[in-house]
């Protein structure tokens, strides 16, 4: 019935980085941080099948799925929302996928139909590419 | 702490949005004293200057101009047997808050329902042969005529500068327009809005399989117009940031664009925020109000004496109101007696979502309100009756928005990782969606109440959502997929996913579908089965009016927000050429 989990986001975020660190030092004798990429991304993948069971880890509230998925929503939200949340540095995830950012006027553009857009984007506090 | 009392006023309004903006300015020019209440904040134009309101995450993510579920949660439960639980998120629905309410941040689709859409009971009554439909359904007909109302539809689509092609002028069908749309007396204020890349490539699919498409009718103007208020709103500069979105071109219809500003030049309207009104309360004989009980920015108690009380909050907190008020009998799904609560409804959604490699649909330059509809499946002009339901959809390919966070990726696109930034850089912008928009019927056992568990800060219940998809629905949506699918194979994308609700659905409510909760408070001929006449008065106490989405006895197609402007302007006509010369109950039941 909808989120139901007692825990505001940031204590899930941080109940999972704790959870998973501990069993990392566990398994790997180091924390998550520390391990090499591949590494980094079977554990993510455990956490995110429930293969690494939070309950076997004392936390009966939270399951690592839905850690990983308040994880993977905030990842992608810092990589295209606007620089100035502290992501998406220099609009570089913009640049990438061919999105204007905040220019938000396309009066002229909406009628040329599968024309690529030219022009790179900007964000709120005015920085161009 | 004593309650302190204000000074008495002609009306209280409660709630700032559409309904309760249109019955300010309606009743202020008949030059009654018009005091409003609005929970939330004041939206004023600088809050949505330019370039604020570009920015995905504040509004599209974290609903910046929604209320919160602290403020506003309602609990929810599949039906009678379960204990309902909080809102904590939202999900499928997320209501607004603050001046202007849902009306600021809205898609700007401003379309009207069919006659028959209107008169669905007769409809049902006379198509379907008995036992076709099942047992627990509960529609009705609005109770008025087309040419009762079509008059109002006409002067709220004029106060927003509804964009589109007229399809029906009174009784002359033409080209380009929905040519199932009721007669109109006058054509559309101001011409479609530019047609996108998906929006051609649907008309021309659509077109071939023998539908009739014409673009959404928008709120979001095409041209420069000034409204029978005086204020004035600007041509839509296809920004991309509208649905969830306060406009920062000062082009999409909303109280603030269309009412506002007529509106606060006024003297005799006034109006305070942060103002959360707790009940309405009545003289002893329970026949009519006295005023309003409500909590100021300060946190004291007030009381607002009026002689009228306005109830425009949204669908569910009007509904919430009468309930904690006392006015109407509150409904009871086993005996079926009582009204507040009964004909609540909902809406869904669903279709596919098509990959192009070789297209730029450059999403980011599009409306709202942008889209190409056909109105061929509703109520009357399809043999729903030989498919064993009853309803229907928009079927449209729309394009509300094109920020990256909520783009759409290819199935086997992984979830993360390099592979989902390679699949995002690969495909965002070359995808377009056909969707649908679904009826939705009112049955006996879903219907809201109070909760008996969870409260608000203040101790009062929260309303309660008893609501779950009935086979009618879902018999719907399957019919639906079968037409999207053929449309989407007309269209041969490189690939395509798709979304429809299985025939053992349950109400998902982590999904958004749409803000369009209807009903609660409905309008009809009969007592025994309303809570509110023609004239949105409750039949119980005659000084209260209850305009929204709460006085559809069940939900068509359409987007609701055309009907709520028509029935309240409607019912503000009534209110001052009927209740004002002769207080008391406007309908002999």
């Amino acid at each position: 019935m909808g989120y139901q989990i007692p825990f505001h986001p940031q204590q899930i975020l941080q109940t999972g980085i704790r959870l998973i660190d501990g069993w990392c030092q566990q398994q790997h004798q180091k924390a998550f941080h520390q391990l090499a990429t591949a590494d980094q991304e079977a554990v993510l993948n455990q956490v995110q099948k429930n293969q690494i069971s939070f309950a076997d880890l004392g936390e009966s509230a939270l399951q690592g799925s839905q850690f990983f998925s308040e994880l993977l929503s905030n990842t992608k939200h810092g990589y295209l929302s606007d620089p100035m949340y502290g992501g998406n540095k220099g609009m570089k995830a913009w640049i990438a996928i061919g999105f204007p950012g905040a220019r938000a006027s396309y009066m002229e553009w909406v009628k040329q139909h599968n024309v690529p857009y030219p022009l790179g984007p900007i964000s709120i506090k005015g920085e161009q590419a | 702490m004593a309650t302190v009392n204000k000074e008495e006023v002609d009306v209280v309004v409660v709630g700032l949005g559409w309904a309760g903006s249109l019955m300010s300015i309606e009743l202020a020019m008949a030059g009654l004293k018009v005091r409003a209440l609005e929970r939330g904040g004041d939206r004023g134009y600088e809050e949505f200057a330019y370039p604020k309101p570009a920015d995905e995450y504040a509004y599209g993510v974290r609903n910046k101009v929604m209320a919160t579920p602290a403020e506003a949660a309602v609990t929810v439960r599949y039906n009678m047997s379960q204990t309902a639980l909080p809102t904590r998120k939202w999900g499928a629905f997320a209501p607004g808050t603050g001046v202007g309410g849902s009306g600021l941040h809205w898609t700007a689709v401003l379309i009207r329902p069919t006659p028959t859409d209107l008169k669905l009971k007769t409809y049902a009554d006379q198509a379907y042969k008995p036992g076709i439909l099942q047992e627990d359904m509960r529609i009705m007909d609005f109770p008025f005529s087309w040419d009762e109302i079509e008059p109002y539809y006409t002067k709220f689509e004029h106060i927003c500068g509804q964009s589109g092609n007229t399809g029906n002028l009174r009784g002359q069908i033409l080209e380009g327009g929905d040519p199932f749309e009721g007669p109109r007396s006058e054509p559309y204020p101001l011409p479609a809005l530019e047609d996108t890349l998906n929006n051609t490539m649907f008309v021309k699919a659509a077109k071939k399989l023998g539908y009739h498409p014409f673009p959404n009718p928008s709120a979001c103007v095409s041209r420069a117009w000034t409204n029978p208020y005086g204020n004035q709103i600007a041509p839509c500069n296809y920004c991309g940031y509208c649905s969830k979105y306060p406009c920062l071109n000062y082009s999409k219809a909303s109280p603030q664009t269309a009412v506002m500003d007529a509106l606060k030049r006024m003297d005799n309207f006034s109006y305070e925020v942060h103002a959360n009104v707790m009940k309405v309360v009545l003289h002893d004989d329970k026949k009519t109000a006295k005023g309003v009980i409500y909590i100021d920015a300060q946190g004291n108690e007030c009381f607002q004496p009026a002689k009228i009380v306005v109830l425009s909050s949204f669908q569910f907190c009007n509904v919430r109101l009468m309930l904690l008020s006392g006015i109407g009998k509150p409904y009871n799904p086993v005996t079926e007696e009582g009204v507040v609560g009964r004909n609540y409804a909902f809406l869904s959604n669903g279709g596919s979502t098509l990959f192009f490699k070789d297209k730029n649909f450059n999403p980011f330059a599009t409306a709202g309100a942008t889209g190409q509809m056909f109105n061929d499946i509703s109520p009357g002009n399809f043999d729903g009756p030989s498919l064993g339901f009853i309803g229907g959809a928009k079927i449209h390919s729309s394009q509300a928005t094109g920020t990256p966070i909520s783009t759409a990726l290819p199935k086997g696109t992984p979830a993360w990782g390099t592979g989902w930034k390679e699949g995002l850089e690969e495909w965002y912008g070359h995808s377009m969606k056909i969707s649908i928009t679904t009826t939705c019927q009112s049955y006996r056992d879903i219907y809201l109440d109070l909760d008996p568990n969870y409260k608000d800060e203040y101790g009062y219940p929260l309303l309660r959502m008893t609501f779950d998809w009935k086979q009618n629905e879902l018999k719907l949506q399957q019919y639906l997929k079968g037409i999207v699918s053929n449309i989407t194979k007309e269209l041969n994308p490189d690939s395509y996913s798709e979304s429809f609700l299985p025939m053992d659905a349950h109400f998902d409510l982590t999904k958004y579908v749409s803000t369009h909760n209807v009903g609660g408070a409905v309008m009809g001929d009969n007592p025994r089965t309303s809570a509110l006449n023609k004239y949105l008065q409750s039949w119980d106490v005659h000084n209260v009016f209850v305009p929204g989405g709460n006085a559809f006895p069940q939900n068509f197609q359409a987007n609701p927000t055309d009907t709520i402007g028509a029935i309240t302007l409607m019912a503000a006509q009534a209110i001052k050429d009927i209740y004002l010369k002769n207080p008391g109950p406007m309908v002999q039941a």
